[in-house]
């Protein structure tokens, strides 16, 4: 539109470095944002199911960001977010009928959650405040990042609630990704009842908590660590 | 030249905020959507049948227990109901016309939402297969009745009304395994099926030796 994406290399590959950072661990969608804890709370029940709506949002992520920066001189601001949600909506009805027709064994893994990627606040959140007002590539980008980001959540926590909930990790992995992956299902307590609570949706919510704290706490610590050697470096200067 | 450019785009941006133009605009982008969402739809919906009837032959070849068949068993239902349940009953042929089986629809209400399964029958009236169609239980749980998951489905393989007095699951004095944490599952299926099987049996008594 106005401003053309002039920045010298330096300045790009430096504002590429932050938007990776904010993608997977700054402003995760998920660890920092929380956004999209619905589908989170339903779909990670196994890593493998964590990782397949992970992935597909990933798509719809980059395709909506990549189209609202391309319309975002037409589209006036009073209508943005209608016009955004057609866009985001129409996307995942294409990408839900092109896997059913051409990776049918993939749909019938995924295609409870496909349609749950319309009521993702996550998209239409970074079509929002990063795609309508930037670039093209640094808008995909975007997308990529905080796809990323969303996605190694996901499968974390799918992970976790898996080995705990059913003693397994990435079962039916083959179905997702093909039989080349099929050495990723692993049992990791044989003869394992099954912890319900964990898999139940309520399950989802006292991991994803326990999780946060985890990352606060270990932020904390290293906070607090660079202040005291902070504080050691000007002690030793004085 | 900087000014009269910045005053155009000023006008623009008016111009932008004008209803008419957002109502053109809505307009104009739904149209697109539904157009790109027909085209899509023409495109794909012969395929997506494709592969659902790709699908459902698979399910039949599985309940049949790998028979062969010469007939087009689907494009054929009797629908019956028992116990206020709804029942498809489809015929097996093979070449020479004779029935060789009888395969069942039904759905049954788990534990959350309804299952649908299909059940092949032997003209003995002996279970030839049982396969999941459609669930929505819980995942790691209930979803052991599917057979990716688990082999308990083949239990109900050589069952038949008369070699099976009880159809239960072993909690309830019954023949069939239950899972650890979910009985309320195995239950549905194992009592789906036994209905079924009582309205083919009821089917094909009622139509005498001229069994469709």
């Amino acid at each position: 539109m106005m401003h053309h994406d002039t920045q010298p290399p330096a300045a790009a590959a430096h504002r590429n470095r932050q938007i990776w950072a904010a993608g997977l661990w700054d402003n995760n969608i998920i660890l920092k944002q929380s956004l999209a804890l619905c589908p989170l709370l339903a779909v990670t029940s196994s890593a493998t199911n964590g990782l397949g709506l992970g992935l597909a949002t990933m798509v719809v992520m980059v395709a909506a960001n990549l189209l609202t920066s391309m319309a975002k001189g037409i589209i006036s601001k009073a209508v943005r977010i209608p016009a955004n949600i057609i866009i985001i909506a129409t996307l995942v009805t294409l990408i839900d009928a092109l896997l059913n027709a051409w990776l049918h064994p993939l749909h019938k893994v995924l295609g409870l959650f496909i349609p749950l990627i319309v009521t993702n606040c996550a998209i239409l959140g970074r079509v929002e405040s990063f795609a309508s007002k930037s670039a093209l590539l640094p808008s995909m980008l975007d997308g990529l990042a905080m796809g990323l980001g969303f996605t190694w959540v996901l499968t974390m926590l799918g992970g976790i609630r898996e080995v705990i909930g059913s003693g397994t990790l990435f079962a039916n992995a083959s179905l997702l990704l093909g039989q080349h992956f099929a050495f990723l299902e692993t049992t990791v307590i044989p003869e394992y009842r099954g912890l319900l609570l964990v898999i139940l949706p309520p399950g989802g919510f006292l991991i994803l908590g326990a999780v946060l704290a985890i990352k606060q706490k270990t932020e904390q610590v290293l906070a607090e660590r660079r202040a005291i050697a902070a504080a050691a470096v000007t002690g030793a200067q004085s | 030249m900087m000014q009269l450019a910045l005053s155009k785009w000023k006008a623009l941006d008016k111009w932008k905020d004008s209803i008419g133009y957002q109502s053109g605009l809505l307009a104009t982008i739904c149209g697109l959507a539904a157009l790109l969402l027909m085209t899509m739809e023409l495109w794909t919906r012969p395929l997506i049948n494709l592969r659902i009837e790709e699908d459902q032959n698979a399910l039949l070849d599985e309940v049949l227990n790998g028979a062969s068949y010469a007939n087009k068993v689907f494009s054929q239902s009797q629908k019956i109901t028992l116990q206020q349940r709804q029942y498809e009953i489809f015929t097996v042929k093979d070449g020479a016309g004779g029935t060789t089986h009888y395969v069942v629809r039904g759905s049954e209400e788990g534990f959350s939402g309804s299952i649908s399964f299909l059940v092949g029958v032997d003209t003995d009236g002996v279970i030839t297969g049982v396969r999941i169609i459609n669930h929505t239980e819980t995942p790691g749980l209930g979803d052991k009745i599917e057979l990716a998951k688990s082999p308990w489905v083949k239990e109900f393989n050589q069952h038949s009304l008369a070699n099976t007095p009880l159809w239960g699951v072993k909690k309830d004095g019954g023949s069939f395994d239950q899972f650890t944490g979910a009985t309320i599952t195995p239950r549905a299926v194992v009592n789906g099926v036994h209905i079924a099987m009582q309205a083919l049996a009821n089917n094909l008594a009622g139509a005498g030796h001229d069994a469709p």
